[in-house]
C-alpha cells in the first residue's frame, strides 16, 4: 500500500530530514512512527502527501510512484489519503456538519450524497447530536472526531495521522485510539507518528522508529521503547 | 464531477462581500479605465462619420487675383470644366463671398462691419470626382494667369483629424494607464481573498480538491469586478449621451453626432477588455499563492 525506497530528503542541501529510508507497508496495517522531535515523522507525512517531493528515491502510495505524478493528478492522489493532525484544522466559521460537508463540497460531490454520509459518519464517531455546533462549542477530544470524521468521509484507503493525541489528554487520547483502530478495522491502512508511549504500548502493534532521520527499528508489535 | 454552480456562486459572494471596501475600489477603477476606453471608441466613431460627411462635400478652391480680367475667369472655368476629373465648378463672386462671410460671422458683428465686399476674394470652388485627385488639378491649373491661390480643404480638415488623434491617443493612453491600475486592483482584492481563507485551501488541497475547484471561486470573483466595472462604463457612457449629445443634435446642423448604435457598438468590446483584464489579473494574482 505504502513503499518508500531508499527515500533522502535534505533541506537546503546541509539540514538532513530522512536518510536512506525504506518501508514497506501493506494493506490493512496499523503502524505507528516514532522518535523524538525533529527525527523526521512529519517529513514522511508530508513526503506521502507530496507536499514536498524527496531528494532521492521512489514512494509509492496505493501502488502508484508518486514522484512521476503530473500536478494536476495530485488532488486525485490526495482523495486517497484521509489526514488527521494534532491542530484538527477545522474551519471556525463552520458548523460540525458544514466542516464535514466541505470534504465532498469541495470534490464536487452532490448535495444529496452529502446530506446522506455527513450525518451518518457522524453518528459513527459519537457526534450525531452536535451536527450544528461550532467547533468552539466541542471539547478537544470531540473536535479531533470530527477532523477524523472528515478524513475518513470518502472512505480513503490510507489514513495518515501526525500526532493525533498530541493535544488530548490521556482519557480522551484512548477514545481517539480507538476510532482509529476501528477505521483500521474496516481495511484503511493507518499511518501515525506519536510521542504518546502510552498509546503506542498499549495498541501493540508494528512500530517504525527515526532517529536523525534514520530508520532505526521497523518491529511487528512493538512498544514505544524510545528512552526506555 | 458535476459542476456545482452553487457552490461556486456562494463562495464568490462570500469573498465580495468580505473585501467590500477594496472591491469597490477595483470596480470603481475598472469603472473609470473603461469608460476612458469607451469614450475614445466614440472620439474614434465621431472622427469617422465627420470623414464620411466631409470627404462627400470637400472642394478645391481656386483663388482669383483681385486684378484678374473677365477674360482670364471665363478661361480658367472653361479649363476646369474641361477636365476629367472635376464634377462641378461654381464660381463665387466677391459679392456672394461677402453674404457667405456675414452668415457665418453673423453673430460677430465688429467683425462683418470691418470687412468690406470688395476686400475678399472671388473663386472658383471646384468639386473632384474623386478628391484624392487634388495635386492632378492643382498641377494642370499652374501658370494659368489669374490665380492667387489653389487651396485643397482636405488640409484642413487633415489638421483637424490630427487633432482629434492626438485627443484620442491621449484618451486612450490614460484609459491603458487605468486599466493597468484596475487589473492591480482586482489583482489585489483576489490576493486578500486567497488570504484570508489560506485556511480553508489548506484543508481542500489536503481533502483532495483540483487547482480549478480551488481557483474558480477567486477567478468569478476577479471576473465580477471586471464586469461590474464595465456595465458601470456602458452606463455612464449612456448617460453622457443622453446629457451632453442629445442636446446637440439638430442645434450644429453641420456636425454629424454618434448616436444610441455608435454606444452599443462599444458593448461588447468594454465587456470583453473588463472580464479579459480581469481575469488575466486574477489568474496572475492566484499563481503566486496557490501551488500544489
Amino acid at each position: 500500500m505504502i513503499k518508500l525506497v531508499n527515500v533522502t530528503k535534505t533541506y537546503k542541501d546541509t539540514v538532513v530530514a530522512l536518510e536512506d529510508v525504506s518501508i514497506d507497508v501493506g494493506k490493512g496495517e496499523f503502524v505507528f512512527i516514532v522518535g523524538p522531535s525533529g527525527s523526521g515523522k512529519s517529513t514522511l507525512i508530508r513526503l506521502l502527501l507530496k507536499e514536498e517531493e524527496p531528494t532521492k528515491g521512489e514512494i509509492y502510495v496505493a501502488g502508484k510512484h508518486i514522484g512521476r505524478l503530473t500536478p494536476w493528478k495530485i488532488p486525485y492522489l490526495r482523495r486517497n489519503l484521509g489526514t488527521v493532525f494534532q491542530d484538527f484544522k477545522l474551519l471556525p466559521d463552520k458548523t460540525v456538519f458544514d466542516n464535514v460537508a466541505f470534504a465532498l463540497d469541495v470534490i464536487g460531490k452532490p448535495r444529496h450524497v452529502i446530506e446522506q454520509r455527513v450525518p451518518e459518519i457522524l453518528s459513527l464517531v459519537g457526534l450525531g447530536d452536535k451536527l450544528n455546533n461550532y467547533p468552539d462549542e466541542l471539547s478537544g477530544g470531540e473536535q479531533q472526531r470530527v477532523s477524523i470524521a472528515r478524513s475518513f468521509i470518502n472512505r480513503p484507503l490510507i489514513l495518515l495521522a501526525d500526532e493525533p493525541t498530541g493535544n488530548l489528554d490521556p482519557a480522551t487520547s484512548v477514545d481517539i485510539m480507538k476510532l482509529l483502530d476501528r477505521i483500521n478495522r474496516t481495511g484503511t491502512t493507518v499511518i501515525m507518528a506519536t510521542h504518546d508511549n502510552a498509546i503506542v504500548d498499549a495498541m501493540r502493534r508494528r512500530v517504525i522508529e527515526l532517529d536523525g532521520g534514520r530508520v532505526v527499528r521497523d518491529q511487528a508489535r512493538g512498544v514505544y521503547g524510545y528512552g526506555a | 464531477m458535476a459542476l456545482r454552480v452553487d457552490y461556486y456562486f456562494k463562495e464568490t459572494l462570500q469573498g465580495l462581500k468580505r473585501n467590500g471596501l477594496v472591491a469597490f475600489a477595483a470596480v470603481s477603477t475598472a469603472f473609470i479605465a473603461l469608460f476612458l476606453v469607451g469614450g475614445a471608441l466614440l472620439v474614434q466613431r465621431e472622427v469617422g462619420l465627420l470623414i464620411a460627411r466631409t470627404e462627400a462635400n470637400v472642394e478645391v478652391s481656386v483663388f482669383l487675383r483681385d486684378d484678374v480680367s473677365p477674360s482670364q475667369q471665363e478661361n480658367l472655368g472653361n479649363v476646369l470644366n474641361q477636365m476629367p476629373e472635376v464634377a462641378s465648378v461654381h464660381y463665387e463672386s466677391k459679392d456672394e463671398a461677402y453674404r457667405r462671410f456675414q452668415e457665418i460671422f453673423k453673430n460677430q458683428k465688429a467683425l462683418v462691419e470691418n470687412v468690406s465686399s470688395d476686400s475678399l476674394p472671388a473663386s472658383f470652388r471646384v468639386k473632384l470626382k474623386d478628391p484624392q485627385k487634388f495635386d492632378v488639378v492643382a498641377a494642370r491649373l499652374t501658370g494659368q494667369s489669374g490665380i492667387d491661390k489653389i487651396v485643397d480643404q482636405r488640409n484642413i480638415l487633415k489638421r483637424l483629424f490630427a487633432v482629434t488623434r492626438v485627443f484620442r491617443v491621449g484618451v486612450l493612453a490614460v484609459a491603458i494607464v487605468m486599466l493597468i491600475s484596475s487589473a492591480a486592483l482586482i489583482g489585489n482584492t483576489v490576493r486578500l481573498a486567497v488570504f484570508n481563507r489560506r485556511k480553508e485551501i489548506g484543508i481542500m488541497r489536503l481533502v483532495g480538491a483540483t487547482n480549478w475547484h480551488i481557483r474558480l471561486p477567486f477567478l468569478i470573483e476577479g471576473i465580477i469586478e471586471g464586469l461590474l466595472g464595465a456595465g458601470a462604463a456602458i452606463l455612464g457612457l449612456f448617460i453622457m449621451k443622453v446629457a451632453f449629445i442629445d442636446p446637440l443634435r439638430g442645434k450644429v446642423g453641420f456636425l454629424p453626432l454618434v448616436g444610441t448604435p455608435d454606444v452599443i457598438f462599444t458593448v461588447p468590446w468594454l465587456l470583453g477588455l473588463g472580464v479579459v483584464v480581469a481575469a488575466i489579473a486574477s489568474l496572475f494574482a492566484m499563481r503566486q499563492f496557490l501551488e500544489v
